[in-house]
């Protein structure tokens, strides 16, 4: 097998029986990254002396039995929001040219603390909202590998890393991964802490994960949960154990959103319902659940919630350097200035009342589902509609997508699962089941 | 007043607005957006929500 194939859990297991030493699996993955981001453009800056230095280290502690956490040696990249100390972090910006944070996101020093080396950053859209990333889909370069994580998406697709940061909050961390034919987790809001991460929408911004398979999402998340007094909206909520959860796997009670299967195409209703029939062949127990009316409101509550931060957010900067943002960006910080306060409020309201009246649905069942996104990757730099993963980022809801299929023209489709506040384990057990019943995705060829 | 007429009213004042702060070229280029949003305050202001309803600001379950 190539090492770059390696996910991160074979990888850590490789390295812990001293099979694999850390300093080749990097050596893999440079060449890897220096054969084919030429053509992909996942990546903004590879830290390619960093991480030679790190595996060096995490070699020398394995060969003395030394292991600092379940990644020791294992590689990941992190969207270019992350801070990370001593790296130029642009956020895909010029107004952020040749800024370099002196520390690291929480989230990356947790990884860090675990012994996974940071192999670089990974392109973004502008401040992670619509004005594309350079980066292209493995799957056919044509397409959108989907964004604000784009080069997240790309990356762990074209097999350049195994694992990778990204960000949600509208659509930007579970949609790019179904492009790319991943597994993309948004956890619940406040599991991951958003401290050292450049924010987009205070009370919207959620860390997630991309990876190739659900234990690796898994793995990862059990590192990188939990409460960071450096950040207010970090839940106490106890982490749970997700790589045990794996053991309990079992076919869950599905409640299946109609709605969205009425807006897909055709090709993506088709594939998603034969999906849902190998599912329901295997066990699971499928039945049509009902969302309740405030869902009419939350696209619009959405985003006067995240026009409104934006603004608030990027106020001083902008102030000083509105020319040098792009189009888009620029737009919704000049919305969210004028749109009044008391839209603001009333949008929060909405958010709160849509999640209270989510609570029956998400008891009855182990997990909601719907196709991930409407349309599979489209053609051109435009990044894709996210409507399929909003309401579940407003309402702070975990969601997961898993690969479920391949259009006729070769591109990945996936089932995307929702779950109760905190319920990342029954979720992830959910996913492994469906991934172990749907198979993964094969790699792009490239 | 009707949605429509609802909507209409939010596109001149956002429109007003934009054209106070940033300029009338700017509020001009600005116009799809105006719409827009006009579209989510309209939808907004029209749902029937629970007069109990508080914000959310940061979304925690009880541990």
């Amino acid at each position: 097998m190539s090492l770059h194939t390696l996910d991160a859990i074979d990888a850590a297991r490789a390295i812990r029986e001293k099979v694999l030493s850390p300093v080749d699996l990097i050596e893999a993955l440079l060449e890897r990254i220096e054969r084919i981001d030429g053509r992909i453009q996942a990546w903004a800056l590879v830290d390619r002396e960093g991480a030679r230095r790190a595996a060096r280290q995490a070699a020398d502690e394995a060969a003395r039995g030394t292991f600092r956490g379940v990644l020791h040696g294992v590689p990941f990249g992190a969207k270019d929001i992350f801070y990370s100390a001593g790296l130029r972090t642009e956020a895909g910006s010029k107004t952020m040219a040749g800024f370099v944070p002196d520390y690291d996101a929480t989230s990356v020093a947790r990884l860090k603390a675990a012994g996974a080396i940071l192999l670089g950053k990974l392109h973004t859209t502008e401040f992670a909202t619509t004005d594309p990333a350079p980066t292209r889909n493995p799957w056919n370069l044509v397409c959108t590998p989907g964004g604000s994580s784009s080069g997240s998406a790309a990356a762990v697709a074209a097999r350049m890393v195994p694992l990778a940061f990204g960000t949600q909050t509208i659509g930007s961390n579970v949609r790019p991964a179904s492009y790319c034919g991943l597994v993309g987790l948004k956890p619940t809001f406040g599991r991951i802490s958003t401290r050292g991460v450049i924010p987009l929408s205070y009370t919207q911004d959620h860390v997630g994960l991309i990876a190739r398979c659900v234990e690796d999402i898994a793995l990862a998340l059990s590192v990188a949960a939990g409460r960071d007094p450096g950040d207010a909206s970090s839940s106490r909520v106890p982490v749970g154990d997700y790589v045990a959860a794996l053991t309990r796997r079992r076919a869950p009670r599905v409640g299946l959103l109609r709605e969205f299967f009425e807006r897909a195409t055709p090709e993506v209703t088709d594939v998603t319902g034969q999906a849902i029939n190998r599912l329901a062949r295997g066990g699971a127990d499928i039945e049509e659940a009902k969302l309740p009316p405030t869902f009419r409101a939350v696209a619009a509550a959405a985003y006067v919630i995240t026009r409104s931060e934006t603004a608030s957010v990027h106020a001083e900067r902008f102030a000083l350097k509105a020319d040098l943002y792009r189009p888009g960006i620029r737009s919704s910080i000049e919305m969210g200035m004028v749109i009044p306060g008391d839209f603001y409020v009333r949008a929060l309201r909405i958010r709160r009342q849509f999640r209270r009246e989510m609570g029956p649905l998400l008891e009855r069942y182990d997990v909601l589902l719907t196709p991930t996104t409407p349309t599979p990757a489209p053609e051109g730099m435009a990044t894709g509609d996210a409507s399929f993963q909003l309401p579940w980022s407003i309402s702070g809801l975990p969601s997961i997508t898993v690969p479920c299929g391949l259009t006729n023209s070769g591109l990945p489709l996936g089932v995307q699962l929702i779950s109760g506040p905190f319920t990342e384990a029954p979720l992830l057990s959910a996913a492994a089941w469906c991934e172990d019943i749907l198979g993964r995705a094969s790699a792009p060829s490239l | 007043m009707d949605r429509e007429g609802l909507r209409a009213e939010y596109a001149a004042c956002l429109r007003a607005a934009a054209e106070r702060r940033f300029g009338a070229a700017r509020a001009q280029d600005l116009a799809q957006t105006i719409e827009d949003a006009a579209g989510w305050l309209t939808e907004i202001a029209s749902f029937p929500l629970g007069t109990e309803e508080l914000p959310a600001f940061y979304l925690e379950a009880e541990p």
